[in-house]
């Protein structure tokens, strides 16, 4: 559809709703001035949003926003970070030549990047900007948090590795006291660290706790430590961070369609969508349907 | 025919209810009239899509994540591709007519028979 169709029935809407309500506000005792400010103002954030420009010919725009979007759905997350670091910085380059030292210091510290931000994404297109704006900012509040969320989320947002790094380092220090240094390190960088840090750990403390009681119960509990140790890689490790980060992560995207189902059908792994009403948002652009029809493998 | 909230949820709906934050936080309207226009917007906006648009497309995709909650569909495609019967294959349309493909879309839909609101 062309976006002119979607300027008119946007247009409609704004005409309607501004008609119907003027008898409601003017019995409350607003003036058509109040009316008249309201779809100004409607109007304008409408242009700003620039879902109703035609989208850009050219097919370098497309490949960089693929480029820029990867991080934000999660198809890079095994990608190093310096990949994503470089190619965040060459998106805020691209669009902001000027703040090439700003992008430098981003990259440099988080609680410095939370501030550049804005600015720096004030000139990106809509998406993006949603993209940064609701990521970013939340970032030092996740920073505080100890966990593999934080440190996932550190994986794509570069910079601040090391300083995550050395919060969990200092968290685990505290709860571990006798765990040394180099186990430390290994832990936080080395996926098969877990496990034998913990046995480690549990046997020490066993054995401490066995040798005040006796021997009986010293060997009952290494039994347990190591059992523990055992299932420890299961619930310290991945499974539980990962199932609550998923949904949050999985339904994250800046291209939304919103509509009505007249029909959802499923043969084996294939999928049908019989749909109606829709307003689409794809790539910062509005396109509305009245029927729509899909398929797809799940 | 239903009445929607869903749709504030759109550009035209989000510029909407920022524009009714500013005029609140100015003090040029009251959190009452505001809900009525917002009101009316849900209306507006559930009966041009139905009534005054004439739009017909397909599309395809890779179903990565779908649920179902509330008689609310959320699905996740990926590689999402727009085919538009309306325009033939070798017509000069500009290509910035066109619905680009996307490598993830979220569909949010609603239940289209249910009168209900949701």
């Amino acid at each position: 559809m062309a976006a002119s169709d979607v300027k008119k029935i946007y247009q409609d809407v704004i005409n309607d709703v501004c008609t119907a309500v003027r008898e409601a506000l003017s019995e409350e005792g607003y003036d058509d001035h109040t009316l008249q400010e309201l779809r100004t103002l409607w109007l304008a954030k409408l242009d700003n949003s620039r879902a109703l420009e035609p989208l850009p010919v050219s097919i370098v725009d497309h490949v960089t926003h693929r480029e820029f979007r990867h991080p934000n759905t999660g198809e890079t997350n095994n990608a190093s970070s310096l990949n994503n670091k470089q190619a965040t910085g060459m998106r805020l380059n691209r669009l902001h030549p000027a703040s090439s030292t700003a992008v430098s210091t981003f990259n440099t510290t988080y609680a410095t990047s939370a501030t550049n931000s804005p600015i720096l994404l004030s000139t990106t297109n809509p998406g993006a900007r949603n993209y940064i704006g609701t990521n970013f900012p939340n970032r030092p509040p996740n920073q505080t948090n100890i966990g593999n969320s934080t440190m996932k989320a550190s994986n794509q947002l570069d910079g601040a590795n090391d300083e995550v790094i050395s919060i969990n380092s200092t968290k685990k220090n505290k709860c571990q006291k006798k765990k040394s240094k180099i186990i430390h390190i290994s832990f936080q960088l080395d996926g098969t660290g877990p496990p034998v840090g913990d046995d480690e750990d549990d046997d020490e403390d066993s054995e401490l706790e066995g040798n005040d009681v006796g021997d009986e119960l010293d060997d009952d509990d290494d039994e347990d430590g190591n059992e523990e140790g055992k299932e420890d890689p299961n619930p310290l490790c991945s499974d539980d961070d990962v199932s609550d980060d998923e949904p949050a992560e999985l339904f994250d995207t800046d291209n939304v369609v919103v509509c009505q189902y007249d029909k959802i059908s499923r043969n084996k792994n294939k999928w049908r969508f019989i749909l109606k009403s829709g307003v689409m948002n794809i790539e910062g652009r509005d396109y509305v349907f009245s029927k729509a029809v899909g398929d797809a493998d799940w | 025919m239903a009445n929607y909230q869903l749709y504030r949820n759109t550009t035209l709906g989000v510029t909407l209810q920022d524009t009714l934050e500013e005029m609140i936080s100015q003090g040029a309207l009251t959190d009452q009239a505001a809900g009525k226009v917002l009101s009316e917007f849900d209306r507006s906006i559930n009966l041009a899509l139905d009534k005054r648009i004439n739009k017909k497309i397909q599309f395809s995709g890779k179903l990565s994540t779908y649920r179902f909650c509330d008689n609310v569909w959320t699905l996740v495609l990926k590689d999402f591709s727009v085919k538009d019967p309306n325009q033939s294959q070798h017509n000069t349309t500009a290509p910035t007519s066109q619905i680009p493909p996307a490598d993830k879309v979220k569909i949010v839909a609603c239940d289209g028979k249910s009168a209900t609101q949701a």
